[in-house]
């Protein structure tokens, strides 16, 4: 364990490297002026509140997606749907809290958080009933039920639920009042964030501390021993990728509440990759979701910061992405000495 | 090629740390059939992987024809005509049998391009000249396992290879398909090429080879003619002479009582690779005795081990637990009703190398660690440490267990399965496999005091220091069948049980009956 | 327009979509057979469009146009096969990870070269179409199968040449026996990351042609030009048992599929949306039948 452990945190040091060294690679390929992008893309996004502000509003969707990222992989299941589960469970809440009057506020954010964890919900079950009952790869079933659901949604929020009065592709807007408020103006951050930050400390508490959390893990850990303690491993496909789908709908739900207030076209677009990274950094740690998110969104809001200095664009940062996720899975880094097999050992 | 001679062979596997080979040797010359025979570990198979070239020696020489040699992989020693059959064959589905065997030396057409027909064609061509008969059309997942066996050694021969070597081939085929190799076996030999083989059955032996070399615990300890040496010797010289333990005073039970668990004519089809099967078994064990059940692997041991686990369902006869049904596996009861396990794979099914200790140690009785849902984890820490410290294992309850020496991981599982209350039915597979001197005769210690505290055992094993250690009653399986049952007195010894073991004799059956067994 | 005249554009529109499925699924076919599931396509026949169409209009070179788009997949398809095979990641997400740069690089350089992220229309020279003047003439068959580039043509000599590669070389060979026993292959003293290594990049060059095939005849590059064809590749590939000639069946119903669902979308109206979401859709229902067919199969058993 020592020995995975060590190799591990090496891939995790030489993937934020590697991420870091890409960015400002590419800021050096495609930007003007350099050392005025890199202020931009590393130093800008701390230096003022509304900048700040905004790189914590966006850990918010990371983490809580995050998390349930980490459930599923403990468990040994991979959810990749967490865009259509995201962007689902958004349209949920805001249907919901345009259906109900505006008051209680807190009634109506309640309310409309279970439906988006309802909606995610239903969308990981989906996937996990396909493994437990067909054999069929959840990773495959999540990642294709997710792209149709963002299909579906792009319909709905074009079609029969665009707002008649905006030009944009965009559904109503939640009730002002309805709205999570705001704790750092002129930034976008509201309270979201202790939300946030309460779920990452509860999924910790769940994992390390429950049954529910401890057959989970050992599931994950040993299929063979968890069956032999008599622990229904189908059950514990089922529940992860549920509980995975539903995390990731209310982080939609926290994203319209807490900075867009209605669901444009496309406006959580990248965020289940994103928390995909994220957990991958995190190596699935509830707490360690904050700060891999943290790093994550400072990357992100380096890249927005650039393209709104100069002309460079912001899907730079799907450049890092694709960087993180190429490396982070890596079980062996030829060129650092620490990987050679030992003498006598099979490889 | 005249001679092969491999001398003072040293191999060490760092990853299980063991010495597979220790001052290893062996002798082969041209136009004879060589068997290599011993245990299991004994390290035949690791010599004769060193000699096809798929491991290295550590120390010691491998000459052929008094000159020096060493490969680096098995196309070194294909090179000089030595190749291997392996014991899970290689072929390739997707291909035919024709391109199986010409697979990486194929006939070119064209100078570049490859045939189907062409390759077939000099695979047929082979097959005619060494005397095989299989279709080199037939698709390979429809060759019978023979066929497939045969697909292997022709490939060696198509690559015009002297010395073959075959790992237990014997072990998946019919009465018929053995004679049909050994024919084939008798047909090379006199062609002037070796055959190795490497087998733990003394019969055959007898039967096919000129010449046997017998290996135990990583050493060869002899070398004979078939011819001048019989059955009994061989199995002697397999098993060695063992260290005398000191006998402990046997636990006899009363007759009369309902018997903790019951074998009533439990038959088993279809086990591992469809060879090894349970036919027939019919035993009781009951409270405050020890059952020894022993077998070579492959004869039946493990199917045994997964019907008591609740992992496999028999398919006639039936199982009781104090005279009723048989408890699933691992039902929520199972702690409670009082059965404890010691699986034979320790790491995978006996424990969580991931988790700690003490996650190790609550995860069979979640129930009593979880209340409500939650963890306690006080009672988690005081738990195992108590066992920790009742069973003397080096660690702490937060380490992993893959920090962990093999034999305390045991010791843990041990103290998991074994602890106060003492279960009614123990099942123990291999408890002592791999531990040193001090725990194994801890795990004697803690064994025979459950005895004493009335619980029945149930001991598997292949190793006969164990069960003559432990057993009260010792029962031999050979080929999945009771071959023998008797009581663990002067009588028995290692040549006696190796011998039966190995189908040796005459089934014997206990001379006085003890608690209503020998049914 | 005539009822043949109609089956002859609409068989005619078939065969030119199914083009770029034929390369995609040809290139995916070597990475099946080596025992990889590529979800890579997607983004290799992304990167292919984009750069085919970008050289060949900076050069006003098509056949420049067209080796710099499977180039560019190549290089793509051999840092996927590296990371995966020599790093032992995880396939699954390194394929992400080729989808996701393709998909951010494309973005990053169109706004950088063209100063937009949108459709690139470009100046490049056009594709000829070898047979339309003198076969094309010919009711049904001159518009079903003589109209088309040179694209089509060639997409039709790679099912042969993919045929011949597979069954018929060494190298070749050698791959599917990686796929279908690795360790038989390294028993034998072949290694088979190589074959696999091999296998992703083959699959790199094939989809750079699938690229090229989409955006040269355009003249334009569109963003998310591969629009799940990828995923079409993977499913024919599946339905046509991994034997290419059937691949190319199933590319064709596919194709046609599209088709005449274009044809209809303009008779009847249904969201872009529906049509973008049917490769997806068809594979989790080729998922899923696959399955519950291997399940009947084991309980008959």
């Amino acid at each position: 364990m020592i020995e995975q452990e060590r190799k591990r945190g090496k891939v995790l040091i030489a993937t934020i490297a590697a991420a870091i060294a890409s960015a400002c690679l590419l800021i050096l390929l495609f930007s003007k002026d350099f050392a005025g992008s890199l202020y931009l893309f590393f130093i800008a996004p701390l230096a003022n509140s509304y900048y700040l502000g905004n790189l914590m509003a966006s850990m918010v969707p990371l983490i809580v997606a995050g998390l349930g990222v980490a459930f599923a992989f403990e468990s040994r299941n991979f959810n990749l749907g967490g865009e259509g589960q995201i962007y689902a469970g958004a349209l949920a809440a805001t249907l919901v809290a345009l259906l109900l009057p505006e008051s209680p506020a807190l009634g109506v954010q309640l309310l409309s958080c279970a439906a988006a964890a309802a909606a995610g919900g239903l969308i990981g079950a989906f996937s996990g009933m396909l493994k437990r009952r067909l054999g069929v790869d959840e990773l495959i079933s999540s990642f294709l039920a997710s792209s149709l659901i963002v299909l579906l949604v792009d319909y709905m929020v074009t079609g029969p639920l665009q707002d008649p009065a905006s030009n944009f592709q965009t559904t109503r807007a939640i009730a002002p009042a309805t709205a999570f408020a705001k704790i750092f103006l002129p930034s976008s951050l509201s309270i979201g964030i202790f939300v946030a930050l309460i779920v990452s400390l509860a999924g910790k508490a769940v994992m390390d501390k429950t049954r529910f959390g401890f057959e989970l893990k050992l599931c994950g850990a040993n299929g063979e021993f968890a069956h032999y303690a008599g622990i229904d491993s189908g059950r514990y496909t089922l529940i992860p990728m549920a509980l995975s789908g539903a995390l990731h709908g209310l982080a939609g739900s926290l994203m319209i509440f807490g900075s867009y207030y209605r669901v444009m076209r496309g406006f959580s677009s990248g965020i289940g990759w994103s928390a995909i990274a994220v957990s991958l950094i995190a190596k699935n740690n509830p707490l360690a979701l904050i700060p891999a998110a943290a790093f994550y969104s400072y990357l992100d809001s380096g890249a927005k910061s650039v393209m709104m200095g100069s002309d460079v664009s912001s899907e730079i940062v799907a450049i890092v992405q694709a960087v993180i996720f190429l490396l982070i899975t890596a079980s062996r880094l030829p060129f650092i000495k620490a990987f050679a097999p030992k003498k006598g050992g099979s490889e | 090629m005249k001679s092969i001679v491999l001398e003072n062979i040293d191999k060490f596997f760092p990853s299980s740390g063991t010495w597979a080979n220790r001052k290893a040797s062996l002798r082969l010359s041209a136009g004879e059939i060589h068997a290599v025979i011993g245990e299991n570990g004994a390290g035949k198979t690791t010599l004769m992987r060193i000699l096809a070239g798929l491991e290295t020696l550590d120390s010691g020489s491998l000459r052929i024809d008094s000159l020096p040699v060493s490969f680096r992989s098995p196309a070194d020693a294909m090179k000089l005509g030595i190749g291997m059959v392996h014991q899970h064959f290689l072929t390739i589905p997707g291909f035919s049998a024709g391109e199986n065997i010409v697979f990486g030396e194929e006939p070119r057409v064209c100078g570049f391009f490859v045939g189907r027909k062409s390759s077939e064609e000099a695979a047929a061509a082979a097959m005619r000249r060494f005397g095989f008969s299989i279709d080199p059309v037939k698709a390979a997942e429809l060759l019978t396992v023979g066929e497939r066996q045969q697909v292997e050694i022709l490939k060696l021969l198509y690559r015009d290879c002297e010395v073959l070597i075959l790992d237990e081939p014997t072990s998946v085929l019919t009465e018929q398909e053995i004679q049909s190799l050994f024919s084939i076996l008798r047909r090379l030999k006199a062609e002037g090429r070796t055959i190795v083989i490497i087998t733990h059955k003394v019969k055959e032996v007898k039967e096919i080879a000129d010449v046997v070399s017998v290996m135990r615990e990583g050493a060869t300890v002899g070398s004979f003619k078939t011819s001048e040496v019989s059955e009994f010797a061989l199995s002697a010289s397999m098993m060695g002479k063992a260290v005398f333990r000191g006998h402990r005073p046997r636990a006899l039970s009363l007759p009369g009582i309902e018997p903790v668990l019951k074998f009533e004519a439990l038959s088993l089809r279809s086990g591992h690779r469809g060879a090894a099967r349970l036919e027939n078994i019919s035993l009781s064990v009951g409270a405050g005795e020890i059952c020894g059940i022993c077998a070579i692997s492959g004869n039946g041991l493990s199917e045994l081990e997964d019907l008591l686990a609740g992992m496999l369902k028999p398919s006639s006869g039936a199982l009781r637990f104090l005279g009723g049904t048989y408890p699933r596996l691992r039902s929520a009861p199972w702690k409670s009703r009082g059965i404890g396990y010691v699986p034979s794979d320790r790491m995978k099914r006996g424990s969580c190398a991931g988790k700690t200790v003490a996650e190790n140690f609550i995860a069979l009785d979640r129930a009593t660690f979880f209340p409500k849902g939650i963890l306690d984890a006080e009672a988690a820490k005081t738990a195992s440490a108590d066992a920790i410290r009742e069973f003397s294992i080096k660690a702490n309850p937060g380490n992993y267990v893959d920090e962990l020496s093999g034999g305390n991981v045991q010791k843990m599982i041990l103290a998991r399965e074994l602890s106060d209350p003492p279960p009614r039915l123990c099942i123990l597979c291999e408890p002592t496999w791999g531990l040193d001197a001090a725990s194994t005769e801890f795990a004697y210690d803690r064994i025979l005091s459950l005895r004493e505290k009335g619980s029945a055992i149930v001991l598997l094993s292949s190793d006969l220091d164990e069960i003559m250690t432990l057993a009260d009653r010792i029962v031999v399986l050979h080929k999945g069948a009771v071959k023998g049952v008797m009581a663990n007195d002067q009588d028995v010894t290692r040549e006696k049980l190796g011998a039966l073991m190995l189908g040796l004799g005459a089934t014997q059956t206990l001379t006085r009956s003890i608690g209503g067994s020998n049914d | 327009m005539n009822r043949l005249g109609t089956a002859g554009m609409l068989a005619g529109n078939a065969i030119a979509a199914m083009t770029p499925l034929i390369f995609a699924s040809m290139g995916g076919l070597f990475t099946e057979l080596a025992g990889m599931l590529n979800i890579a396509l997607e983004g290799l026949i992304l990167v292919g469009a984009f750069f085919a169409i970008v050289i060949a209009s900076a050069t006003q070179s098509l056949f420049a146009g067209f080796i710099a788009g499977s180039l560019a997949a190549m290089i793509l398809a051999w840092v996927y096969g590296a990371a995966t095979i020599r790093l032992k990641a995880n396939i699954f997400v390194t394929g992400l990870a080729a989808n996701i740069f393709a998909s951010g690089l494309t973005v990053v350089l169109s706004n950088q070269w063209f100063g937009t992220k949108g459709v690139i229309a470009l100046k490049a020279p056009e594709l000829t179409r070898p047979f339309v003047g003198t076969l094309g003439g010919i009711p049904f068959l001159g518009q079903a199968l003589f109209s088309h580039n040179i694209f089509s043509y060639l997409s039709w000599i790679c099912v042969i040449a993919t045929w011949i590669i597979i069954h018929k070389t060494p190298a070749g060979i050698r791959m599917r026996a990686t796929g279908a026993n690795a360790e038989a292959v390294a028993a034998s003293g072949f290694k088979p990351n190589a074959y696999r290594l091999q296998a992703i990049v083959m699959s790199g060059f094939f989809c750079g042609m699938a690229g090229a095939s989409l955006s040269l005849p355009l003249a334009a590059y569109v963003p998310n030009m591969s629009a799940g064809r990828g995923w079409i590749a993977l499913v024919a590939i599946y339905l046509g048992a991994r034997k290419p000639g059937r691949i190319a069946i199933a590319c064709f119903v596919f194709a046609f599929a599209e088709s005449y669902s274009n044809y209809a979308q303009g008779l009847f109206r249904i969201p872009s949306e529906f049509m973008l979401a049917i490769p997806y859709a068809a594979t989790l229902i080729a998922l899923l039948a696959a399955s519950l067919a291997e399940r009947a199969r084991r309980v008959n058993r």
